[in-house]
C-alpha cells in the first residue's frame, strides 16, 4: 500500500495495536506487518516519530523496561488514547459505509 | 559510521539533542537488536520525520507551561500587590522615593506585556501547525517568560527599597522567587520547541488569533481593548486614590505605555507588521 495513502490513518492504527496491550516499538510495527497481511509495510523508522507525538498528544504513555538485559520503551494506550481510537473507528466505519455505498 | 552514529547525528542537525535524543536512539538500538535487518529508512528522513511530528505538540506545551508559569506568577503578584494595598505606603522622599516609584511602574509595565504575551502565544500556540506561526507562538511565550522575569526582579526590588512589615517582605520575596523555576522550565520548553522548529516568516497577525468573524477588524478590536484598559486603569486609579486628576494622570501613562509596548514590542508579538 502506497505509503501516502497509509499516512492518513496511521494514528488510528498505531492505537489500535496497542487496544489489547502494552507494547514497543519493533512489537508495534511487527502487529502492524502481520494484522495487515504484509500490507502495512512501511520505513520502520517511520513509526517511531508517530508514537513519539501520539505521547507528546497525550494518547499513549510510555515508560523503560528491560527486556534480556537491555533497555525497551514500552507503549501503552491512556485513557484519552482509548476513547479517541473509539471516535477514529466510528469514523472509519461511517466512511466505509458511505464510499461501498457509492462504489456499489 | 553505524546507523545510530548517522541518526543521533542527524537528530542534532534537527535541533532534536538531549534527553530526547538519547530516548530515539536507545529505542532504534533496541529494534536493530530485534531485528539488525531492520528497514528503518535512511537516517535524515527519520530524524527530520521527528522534528515535523513533534513541533506542534511541543510548542503547544510550551505555549501551555509558559502560561501557567506565568499564570503562578500573576496570582503571587496580586497577592503582594492586596497585601501592600493593606500595609499602605510609607512617605519617602529623594532617590529612594523615584526608585520605589520606577520599580512599581517597571513591575506594572512587566506585568501587563506578560499577561497579553502569554495570552497571545497560547492563543496561536493551540492552533498553530505551519512554521511561520509555531514560530510565532514560540517568539510570544519568550516575550511572556522575559516580562514574567521582569515581574519578579523589580518586585524583589521594590520590596528591598520599601519599609515594609516582615510578612510582607516573606510575601513579596517568595512571589520573586517562587515562580523563578517554574519559568526557567517554561524557557526550555519553549526552547525545545524551537529548536525543532524551522525558520519562517509569514505568519497573519493579530486576525490569526481571533474567529473568522472578528479577523477583519482585528485593528480595531485591539484599539478598543487598549481604550478599554486605559478607561480600566484610569477609573481604577481615581476610585483607590479618590482622585480624579491622579486617575486622569495614571490613565494617560497608561495610554503611552500602550503606545510605547506596541512599538517595541508589536512587530515581535506579530500586533503589527
Amino acid at each position: 500500500m502506497q505509503a501516502e495513502t497509509l499516512r492518513g490513518h496511521l494514528d488510528a492504527l498505531v492505537l489500535a495495536t496497542l487496544q489489547a496491550g502494552p507494547l514497543h516499538g519493533y512489537a508495534i510495527i511487527n502487529e502492524l506487518k502481520q494484522r495487515s497481511e504484509g500490507a502495512f509495510d512501511l520505513a520502520e523508522g517511520t513509526i517511531y516519530p508517530v508514537l513519539h507525538r501520539l505521547e507528546a498528544e497525550g494518547l499513549l504513555t510510555s515508560a523503560w523496561s528491560t527486556a534480556a538485559g537491555r533497555k525497551r520503551r514500552v507503549y501503552r494506550l491512556t485513557r484519552r488514547g482509548r476513547s479517541s481510537l473509539a471516535q477514529r473507528r466510528t469514523d472509519w466505519q461511517g466512511f466505509v459505509r458511505a464510499v461501498e455505498a457509492v462504489l456499489a | 559510521m553505524t546507523y545510530l552514529d548517522e541518526l543521533r547525528h542527524e537528530l542534532l542537525d534537527a535541533g532534536i539533542k538531549g534527553a530526547p535524543a538519547r530516548r530515539i536512539v536507545a529505542e532504534i538500538d533496541d529494534h536493530l537488536r530485534c531485528d539488525p535487518a531492520a528497514k528503518l529508512g535512511d537516517p535524515k528522513l527519520v530524524a527530520g520525520r521527528f522534528a515535523d511530528e513533534l513541533r506542534i505538540a511541543h510548542t503547544r506545551r510550551s505555549s501551555t507551561i509558559s502560561f501557567g508559569a506565568l499564570a503562578v506568577v500573576g496570582v503571587l503578584f496580586v497577592a503582594s500587590a492586596v497585601g501592600r494595598g493593606s500595609v499602605g505606603y510609607p512617605s519617602l522622599s529623594g532617590g529612594r522615593a523615584t526608585a520605589v516609584a520606577l520599580s512599581a511602574l517597571a513591575m506594572v509595565a512587566f506585568a501587563q506585556v506578560a499577561f497579553v504575551a502569554g495570552a497571545l502565544a497560547l492563543a496561536r500556540g493551540l492552533r498553530a501547525a505551519e512554521p511561520a506561526d509555531l514560530r510565532l507562538a514560540q517568539q510570544r511565550s519568550f516575550v511572556a517568560l522575559l516580562a514574567g522575569a521582569g515581574v519578579c526582579a523589580s518586585l524583589a526590588v521594590h520590596a528591598a527599597l520599601l519599609p515594609s512589615p516582615t510578612w510582607w517582605l516573606v510575601l513579596a520575596f517568595a512571589t520573586a522567587a517562587v515562580p523563578v523555576p517554574m519559568l526557567g522550565v517554561a524557557v526550555g520548553s519553549v526552547g525545545a520547541a524551537r529548536s525543532i522548529t524551522p525558520a519562517a516568516t509569514g505568519a497573519a497577525g493579530l486576525s490569526g488569533d481571533l474567529p473568522a468573524g472578528l479577523a477583519r477588524h482585528s485593528g480595531a478590536l485591539l484599539a478598543l481593548l487598549g481604550v478599554v484598559a486605559i478607561v480600566f486603569v484610569a477609573a481604577g486609579s481615581a476610585f483607590a486614590e479618590r482622585s480624579a486628576s491622579e486617575g486622569l494622570a495614571r490613565g494617560v501613562i497608561e495610554g503611552a505605555g500602550l503606545l510605547a509596548g506596541i512599538a517595541a514590542l508589536g512587530r515581535v508579538l506579530g500586533l503589527r507588521r
